[in-house]
């Protein structure tokens, strides 16, 4: 589904944000990319989408059908919930009818049926972001990015989207890259854990998570879940 | 916020403002130099209630109403036509703003005997000073507007192959909005000035208000001059205020300008 192959990359002014970075996932994986802060996981999903270039190494992607997720959701605010969901299929030419079927579905699919007249300003962060994952739903995407879309969000948000998330993923088992700095966000919803180091950034740590999708959050408080997070944790630190 | 709230505090100054207006024409003023000065309600009496003065005031004030909206309706045009280039590539903004930033620091005034070469003492000339002052404004603001579309929202247009007309028509002229209103808010006010001030100088045709200023001055019709004064900053104010109403309606739903401030007043 996608593959990097000694892929690094170094910006304009000289940073090395990407050194050798080798993986390749298999469809309907989900894998989740933990590592520190300002590591190149941003840069990495960038390059994936092909919103950057790598300046070495090839990228192989075996999809047009990509769906991105920022971490800022990205709403227009001038559009409203159905607008905004819209807003791809019509980037596409795709008539009226059609879009607005789509887009009904995928709103549908993030529970938010009753907000689709209201404006992105009068919904909270949590409503937002799945606003946000509504409109890449609607391109059925057999790859999802995901670019920390939780980080803004308060605790309680973010474990009850990635349940949601979880749910989406076990229903329509889309492959899903996850960038994310939380281990425990990271081993809760990924299928595999990639670790990456500080800058320049490289995989130095690749582990399976042996548990089925849908997942609940009673999981959180499994002896093999807690084991599995505290040895990437270690991981990390090293 | 109650209407007693809303409105008392201005009306309040207004009262004092005539008070003291009355104070200054028979305390300060010898009869005999009142005119400097009138008393308002004999502003009221000779230049409101009298039929003939009122129309000859009105008439003036509806064509220097017209020439402002003509001149106010090309430079928005203009101006955003430039804007929109512009915000397209650097090299024609490179080309152009220092040229727009010229235009925006000489002197109006200097300008005005040039046109009336060129162009005339009519209409035409009028209307042109009314460009060139509304001009900057516009441009400026539309291209900031254009400029201002956050970073994450390109990347999204980007990631789905957008053309330019697309990211322009969907993404960057929606996002301008707030800012052209504000342009256009400032524009309007300069573009009356600039009819006033044009007239004012040409003197020439059917007299705006501009030359009826002239005029009563010339004959020491202290009262009618009042008015005309008046009346110009009222039309300003109703400009101003029309393009803020228009701007407020359009972008409401959903811009943070359009929002109630927080913690301002709220007792």
């Amino acid at each position: 589904m996608l593959e990097f192959s000694g892929v690094s990359k170094r910006f304009a002014e000289g940073t090395l944000a990407l050194a050798d970075v080798n993986f390749a996932m298999a469809p309907g994986e989900f894998v989740s990319i933990v590592g520190p802060s300002g590591s190149g996981k941003t840069t990495l999903l960038h390059v994936a989408a092909g919103l950057q270039r790598p300046t070495g190494g090839t990228v192989r992607l075996h999809t047009d059908k990509v769906g991105y997720v920022f971490q800022d959701p990205a709403l227009l605010p001038w559009r409203t919930v159905q607008g905004n969901v819209e807003l791809l299929l019509e980037l596409r030419g795709l008539p009226r009818q059609e879009r607005r079927r789509c887009a009904a579905e995928a709103i549908e699919l993030v529970g938010l049926a009753d907000f689709a007249r209201h404006r992105p300003r009068t919904l909270s962060g949590g409503m937002r972001m799945r606003v946000s994952l509504a409109r890449s739903l609607t391109l059925d995407p057999e790859l999802f990015l995901l670019d920390e879309p939780f980080g803004a969000l308060d605790e309680m948000t973010r474990q009850r989207l990635g349940v949601e998330l979880s749910r989406l993923f076990g229903t329509r088992r889309f492959g899903a890259v996850l960038v994310t700095h939380s281990v425990t966000e990271a081993v809760f919803l990924g299928s595999r854990v990639l670790v990456m180091s500080e800058r320049p950034g490289r995989i130095i740590g690749d582990y399976r998570v042996p548990f089925d999708h849908p997942r609940s959050p009673d999981i959180l408080f499994a002896a093999d879940f807690t084991a599995l997070a505290r040895e990437i944790a270690a991981c990390l630190a090293a | 916020m109650p209407g007693r709230l809303k409105w008392g505090p201005p009306l309040l100054v207004l009262a004092v403002v005539v008070a003291i207006w009355y104070a200054v024409t028979y305390m300060l003023l010898a009869p005999d130099r009142r005119f400097l000065l009138p008393p308002p309600h004999a502003i009221v009496r000779v230049a409101f209630l009298d039929r003939a003065n009122l129309t000859e005031l009105l008439n003036a004030l509806l064509l220097s109403a017209s020439i402002a909206a003509i001149g106010l309706g090309i430079a928005l045009a203009v101006g955003m036509t430039a804007a929109i280039a512009m915000s397209q590539a650097r090299w024609i903004e490179r080309s152009l703003y220092p040229y727009l930033v010229v235009l925006q620091t000489i002197p109006v005034l200097a300008l005005v005997p040039l046109f009336g070469f060129w162009f005339g003492f009519g209409l035409a000339s009028r209307v042109l000073v009314c460009v060139l002052v509304a001009l900057f404004p516009i441009v400026a603001n539309t291209l900031f507007g254009l400029r201002s579309v956050a970073t994450v929202h390109h990347e999204l247009f980007t990631l789905h192959r957008a053309g330019r007309w697309t990211r322009l028509v969907k993404l960057q002229l929606p996002a301008a909005l707030p800012a052209i209103f504000t342009g256009l808010r400032i524009s309007a006010g300069m573009s009356v000035i600039g009819a006033i001030v044009g007239d004012f100088f040409f003197k020439q045709g059917e007299p705006g208000i501009g030359i009826l200023i002239d005029v009563y001055r010339q004959r020491l019709q202290a009262e009618q001059l009042f008015a005309a004064v008046i009346l110009s900053s009222l039309l300003g104010v109703v400009v101003f205020w029309f393009f803020g109403f228009v701007g407020h309606r359009v972008t409401a739903a959903w811009h943070e300008s359009a929002l109630e401030p927080v913690g301002r007043d709220s007792a």
